[in-house]
């Protein structure tokens, strides 16, 4: 069975040329023009995962997923963002998004993340996350490396962390590298979910 | 008085003796000319320059200068009268040392921190000058007195005499002074100040002749006649020019009134006079040296806030390049994007064993579409930085507008604002266009940012003819308006109600159009309409 992917996005050569590329990975793909568009559709819930425009004119990406969540939807959502929004998508993050993809949005690392998603919603239907593993992994951190991913969740640039802590962004970086290697995550978004999917 | 502590300070020989030299030279040539009009039994005169040197040697060379007025006054009076009693000579000399190097100290001492030439030094020097004349005539004369047998009815009048004397003196030599050592207005190597120099010199004997040498005139009912060229020179060189006409002009009336024999009474009455008149140039040209200050500091902080603008010019400039560069960057994402997405999609088509061409063919005249897009992106930017734009001298208005709306388009989508335009077709005015540019673009990202999150905002870009030969245009939004904190500070630099702007922008905006001969103001400052209105003159052609 084919897997149903949504895309919401008014930018039409954007959303369309996503739509082919992703065609050939062997989803089945539908194009919305706007939020209102796609939950005016009878079964909104029959897609498996739902790629979202950050930045759309009328009505936003963060106020679509807020709307399909009060809906009951738990379809997992990937947010396309524009270069340099990471506070937004970290603000998207935390109202329960599964990840974000930076523009220009490389097709390959995209159908990763769709996959992962899909995955996600099979996983957590089996076994819940693993609140002691993270705990585990959270203990490896040193204490600075605990300040440094904080402030990378809160979504700040590694230049501002450097100013924060009165360090270079060369360290805060290399503090960060070290981070996504004990926390066992790939991207700053997996680190993001880990640490919101196991509050403090 | 006697209670004044003399230390002599570590001052080298080398420096103290040409001081004292010139000061023995000068003290010698004066007394010469001084000791007319002598009441010989007092030893007072109502022409005593050498009393302005000793005052001007004390106040320079400080306590150390209290043996030296000792002597000099000393032997002074015993070559104007040999046969006076020692006693009273040496008494003289004490009171006149005690006196007048207390009087120079303590004017060093007090106008220390003044500029030479300003209103507090003159009036400094004044005081100063009139407590030490009246205090040494008082002394000298009360101990002439006591030492020999002198009529009581004489004393007053010699008070008034000697006072007199002392204080012209004081208020001639030490102006001298503060101009020979602190300002140089008088240049001396152009033909200007030497022909007013001697111009100068000839009305002060004239007009002098005029009051003192004729029988047919009276001093007293003409002697104000003196003062015009005093006020001129007050008026010209400021501190400097009354300083030289006051001395120039109390020589003159000495000399004539030495030449006519006329009597000491008269002479000191006069001096009375002149005083008040010496006093009334010295002042009246501080009051104007100091408005030359004045002028020439705010000429010098004009320079530095022109300067100042300039930068900001600059810093707006370079903020300009920056915005454009990101608008320009964050705009070429979206076709660069779809141009990758279509030709992975092809790549990943191709192997397929029953290719579907017309499906490929598609795909490649989609991605085709989007790189042209992509190129007219960059070719509109090309056209609103082209170095010839910049330096044409008119701007077509509609042209400017359509080019900054498509610079803020990614603003505008955010920002959910609807935009009406409102522009003759082919109206142009005289400004480059590049700056006409960087004014609407400030006024049009104000507007956004002030329509922020507000629904059915519109912004309005509106330009019409006004009368003859002027265009104005009115950028117009639905926003809250201005709070009340930052209406007043509007136009000042930095002033800004956003936390990411720099609050260049509409202070800048005025100088750019006020540059161009027009004007920038507030048109309207209401809850859902704000109005910011220029004009410019209008361009007839390119």
């Amino acid at each position: 069975m084919k897997h149903r992917v949504a895309i919401i996005d008014d930018d039409a050569p954007a959303r369309t040329s996503l739509a082919e590329v992703l065609k050939t990975y062997g989803y089945a793909v539908a194009e919305f023009a706007s939020g209102p568009e796609f939950m005016a559709i009878p079964d909104p819930g029959a897609f498996q995962c739902i790629l979202l425009d950050m930045r759309m004119p009328e009505i936003d990406g963060t106020e679509v997923q807020k709307r399909l969540r009060a809906k009951g939807s738990r379809t997992p959502i990937i947010f396309i963002t524009g270069h340099g929004d990471v506070p937004l998508a970290v603000r998207a993050m935390r109202g329960g998004a599964f990840d974000f993809v930076e523009k220009p949005v490389h097709d390959e690392e995209l159908n990763a993340t769709i996959e992962a998603a899909i995955a996600s919603v099979k996983r957590e239907a089996i076994e819940p996350d693993s609140e002691s593993l993270h705990a585990e992994r959270l203990a490896r951190l040193t204490p600075r490396e605990r300040e440094v991913m904080d402030l990378v969740v809160e979504g700040r640039s590694s230049a501002a962390i450097g100013v924060i802590l009165g360090v270079s962004h060369r360290t805060v970086d290399h503090h960060r590298a070290r981070i996504l290697e004990k926390m066992d995550v790939a991207s700053i978004a997996g680190l993001i979910r880990a640490v919101l999917k196991n509050p403090k | 008085m006697g209670g004044l502590a003399i230390r002599i300070p570590a001052i080298r020989i080398s420096r103290l003796t040409p001081v004292v030299v010139a000061y023995l030279l000068a003290f010698l040539a004066l007394h010469w000319v001084s000791y007319v009009f002598v009441y010989p039994d007092f030893g007072v005169t109502p022409w005593d320059p050498k009393t302005g040197l000793s005052f001007l040697l004390a106040a320079v060379l400080g306590p150390i200068s209290f043996p030296i007025l000792f002597a000099t006054t000393s032997l002074g009076q015993y070559f104007a009268t040999p046969y006076a009693d020692p006693a009273l000579i040496l008494s003289r000399g004490f009171l006149f040392a005690v006196v007048y190097t207390s009087g120079g100290v303590i004017f060093a001492k007090i106008t220390a921190a003044d500029r030479p030439g300003s209103i507090a030094q003159t009036l400094k020097l004044l005081a100063t000058g009139t407590v030490a004349a009246v205090l040494y005539g008082v002394l000298v004369v009360a101990t002439t007195a006591w030492l020999s047998s002198m009529p009581s009815p004489w004393l007053l009048s010699a008070i008034v005499t000697s006072a007199t004397g002392d204080l012209i003196g004081t208020i001639t030599i030490l102006p001298l002074y503060v101009v020979w050592r602190s300002l140089s207005p008088m240049r001396l190597s152009e033909p200007e100040p030497v022909l007013h120099l001697i111009a100068g010199a000839l009305i002060i004997f004239v007009a002098s002749f005029i009051v003192f040498g004729l029988d047919s005139i009276d001093q007293f009912k003409f002697f104000y006649l003196l003062l015009l060229p005093i006020v001129a020179a007050a008026l010209r060189y400021g501190f400097p020019g009354a300083a030289l006409s006051i001395v120039a002009t109390d020589v003159c009336m000495m000399a004539i009134i030495t030449v006519r024999d006329i009597e000491p009474g008269t002479a000191t009455e006069l001096q009375i006079l002149m005083i008040t008149l010496s006093a009334t140039g010295l002042l009246l040209g501080s009051v104007v040296t100091e408005r030359e200050w004045l002028a020439a500091e705010l000429v010098e902080s004009h320079q530095k806030l022109s300067e100042a603008q300039n930068r900001l010019l600059h810093a707006s400039r370079v903020l300009l390049v920056n915005e454009m560069a990101s608008a320009v960057a964050h705009e070429m994402n979206q076709p660069l994007s779809a141009v990758r997405n279509f030709i992975r999609t092809v790549q990943r088509l191709l192997p397929e064993r029953n290719l579907d061409r017309r499906k490929i063919g598609g795909l490649i005249d989609a991605a085709v579409t989007q790189v042209d897009a992509a190129s007219a992106i960059i070719n509109d930017t090309r056209r609103l930085v082209k170095r010839d734009a910049s330096d044409m001298p008119t701007a077509a208005i509609a042209e400017c507008a359509d080019l900054c709306l498509r610079l803020l388009q990614g603003e505008l989508r955010k920002s959910r604002a609807a935009v009406t335009i409102q522009i003759p077709p082919g109206l142009r005015v005289h400004i480059p266009p590049v700056k006409l540019q960087q004014v609407l673009l400030n006024l049009l990202r104000n507007a956004i940012e002030a329509l922020d999150g507000h629904t059915s905002a519109t912004i309005a870009i509106v330009a019409r003819k006004v009368g003859e030969d002027k265009v104005e245009i009115a950028v117009s939004d639905t926003g809250p308006g201005f709070t009340d904190a930052i209406r007043g500070e509007l136009f000042k630099p930095f002033a800004t109600s956003k936390e990411s702007g720099l609050g260049l922008g509409l202070n800048l905006s005025r100088s750019i159009i006020e540059d161009h001969g027009g004007e920038l103001w507030i048109a309207d400052d209401r809850p859902n309409h704000t109005c910011i209105a220029l004009t410019l003159r209008v361009a007839t052609k390119e």
